[in-house]
């Protein structure tokens, strides 16, 4: 799953359009999309705003995500039109620095971006200037590992081209002629959040035995972790199982003659 | 290698952070306050962050020596451990690193002087007594010394000192800044070892045994001290024959007269590291299995690790004499470097 997030309507457009996303909720405090295994949140502008549509759109989501934060920022020293995916995000206010890590090949710009609290336009060498990347970074890692959290800058302005120059069109323009680039990221993000969905669901057997008597959710996950490890280690575990389990009554019953096949199943792998 | 590299702010102009840089001239390189804005964050996956790991450029402030816990230790008086780096570039299933930290960069902490400065300190309070430093606590000594330096910095000063006894622990064949120098008595290079099938299904990236072995056999032709390090012992369904194979296979390539010490120690680990690890893999069969708890440490039950060690024991006695031989117990301990 991924969760796309743009503070403007215009940074969303080319999104939902080549994406094919379709608006649902719609008496809602943002602007929410969604087309297949994907989300898109129009924020605002700002940082706060950021985060709370951060918190908004998860309570949406029945599966864990990966988050990018696409949208356009200034830069000193990078032509307008290139993207630059950020390694070190500073909220001007206050000075609290987060290092996005990065888990995979990346050969494209990257670098420093700053979230300042109003438009600037003073350009330090080297760093971007967004307004959002600050709120929604720390918010987005709540709900992802942060290496799932990213965010992707198309440069709009600079020393040459100041942002007053700038309207919803060109916004959008910037914005489409860097999706190759988002859809690679996009990609990229995805694959590595379907590996990190490592708790299996759980399974057919699973679903049986916890039907055979009353669990609690401890016990619950007990139950899933036990025949997990049981599949890991024997062949066959369902068989294995269902013979461990002959005549077992209660769960703690049906729990206690797992750990005792588990135990047993360790002293088969090893040295004894 | 590296395409990511923080470096601490102070460490702006520093010789040997610059010198590390030259290395990867492609590399983003992010400035960042203390190392611990990157590594310590509680969001990060270890496991993730394993496909790719970044490199940080660290000074080390505190805590830089540590007395080494008892139960660790090759028959010295005085025992401390110190880590130049954080992490490794192998990636061993069972080693406790995965259980320690949240972030698989690598640190290196380039203020070398100050552990030596460290160093003298206890050498000074030990007045006239031999002092064990261990290094490779928290990383392999010398996987990445080419990168690190750690070796061509450290050796020039246990050469001036010998009360002064350096471990180097690795599973790594890059001794090369060893052979360039005249072999020192009181730096040993201890080899870890697990059965060619073990490595191969939970070691991942590390050398081959015979490489390691070849390694190994070059320093002691070039006079330099080699120990062995059968720690973690890993339980198998042949665990008797694939230990006595690896045994086979060291023996008869190293001289064994020639060897400073050997030690053994079954898998162990506290068991919060423990459950951090198994929660990351969920599909590796290693955590799959049933294990004991002994004191915090998870453990395998006592009669397999009473058997598992007997085993190794009776047959590396027969190779060395009681005195060199060192049942580690203690729990904390990386595990395999
Ligand atoms: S056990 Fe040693 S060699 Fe293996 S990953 Fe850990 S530190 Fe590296």
């Amino acid at each position: 799953m991924l969760a796309l997030i743009t503070a403007l309507p215009s940074e969303a457009r080319p999104l939902i359009d080549t994406l094919r996303l379709k608006r649902i909720i719609p008496e809602s405090p943002f602007a929410v999309y969604r087309g297949d295994d994907v989300f898109l949140i129009v924020s605002g502008i700002g940082a706060v705003a950021s985060a709370c549509a951060v918190g908004f759109l998860r309570g949406q989501m029945d599966a864990p995500a990966a988050w990018l934060n696409v949208g356009i920022a200034g830069h000193a020293n990078l032509a307008v039109g290139e993207a630059m995916l950020a390694n070190k995000i500073t909220a001007a206010a206050g000075g609290r620095n987060w290092y996005p890590p990065r888990v995979f090949p990346w050969a494209g710009h990257d670098g420093a971006l700053v979230t300042v609290p109003q438009p600037r336009a003073a350009y330090a060498a080297g760093e971007a200037y967004d307004m959002e990347a600050a709120g929604f970074y720390p918010a987005a890692c709540r709900f992802a590992d942060a290496e799932l959290v990213q965010c992707l800058k198309i440069i709009s302005d600079g020393p040459l081209s100041p942002m007053s120059g700038l309207d919803r069109t060109k916004v959008a323009g910037l914005v489409h002629a860097r999706m190759e680039t988002v859809l690679q990221l996009a990609g990229i993000l995805q694959s590595l959040c379907a590996e990190r969905v490592y708790d299996s669901p759980g399974g057919a057997l699973y679903e049986k035995i916890s039907r055979q008597a009353r669990f609690s959710e401890t016990q619950k996950q007990q139950l899933k972790n036990r025949l997990r490890r049981l599949a890991l280690l024997v062949p066959r575990a369902d068989d294995d199982a269902m013979t461990a389990l002959a005549g077992a009554q209660s769960a703690a019953q049906i729990l206690r003659r797992l750990e005792a096949r588990l135990n047993a199943a360790s002293r088969d792998l090893g040295h004894g | 290698m590296v395409d990511l590299i923080y470096r601490e702010a102070a460490l702006r102009g520093d010789a040997r952070a610059e010198s590390v840089l030259r290395r990867f001239p492609k590399a983003s390189v992010v400035e960042c306050g203390r190392y611990g804005e990157v590594f310590n964050p509680k969001a990060q996956n270890f496991r993730l962050q394993k496909k790719r790991p970044a490199l940080i450029l660290a000074r080390k402030h505190r805590r830089r020596m540590l007395p080494a816990p008892p139960g660790y230790g090759i028959g010295g008086a005085h025992n401390y451990y110190f880590s130049h780096m954080l992490n490794c570039v192998y990636d061993c299933r069972y080693c406790f690193l995965q259980g320690m930290f949240r972030s698989a960069n690598y640190v290196l902490f380039v203020n070398f002087e100050s552990f030596q400065r460290d160093m003298d300190e206890l050498l000074a309070r030990h007045a006239g007594e031999p002092v064990w430093f261990f290094s490779g606590y928290d990383c392999d000594s010398l996987a990445l010394d080419g990168m690190s330096g750690f070796a061509d910095a450290f050796l020039p000063f246990f050469a001036g000192r010998p009360r002064a006894f350096l471990e180097l622990r690795t599973k790594s064949t890059q001794v090369s800044a060893l052979l360039r120098r005249a072999a020192l008595p009181n730096v040993v290079t201890a080899f870890s070892f697990t059965p060619e099938e073990i490595s191969r299904t939970l070691e991942r990236g590390v050398p081959s045994i015979a490489k390691r072995i070849k390694a190994a056999a070059r320093l002691q032709q070039n006079g330099w001290p080699v120990a062995l390090r059968f720690d973690p012992l890993m339980d198998s369904a042949d665990f008797c024959g694939q230990y006595a194979r690896l045994f086979d296979a060291v023996f008869a390539a190293l001289d064994a007269g020639a060897l400073h010490s050997v030690s053994l120690g079954a898998f162990r680990m506290p068991r919060n590291f423990y459950k951090n690890i198994a929660r990351l893999y969920p599909g590796e069969k290693l955590f799959a299995r049933a294990y004991a708890a002994a004191g915090g440490v998870t453990v395998y039950p006592p009669q397999t690790e009473r058997a598992m060690v007997d085993f190794c024991a009776e047959k590396i006695r027969r190779h060395i004499p009681a005195r060199k031989f060192f049942h580690n117990s203690a729990p904390a301990h990386a595990p395999g470097v």
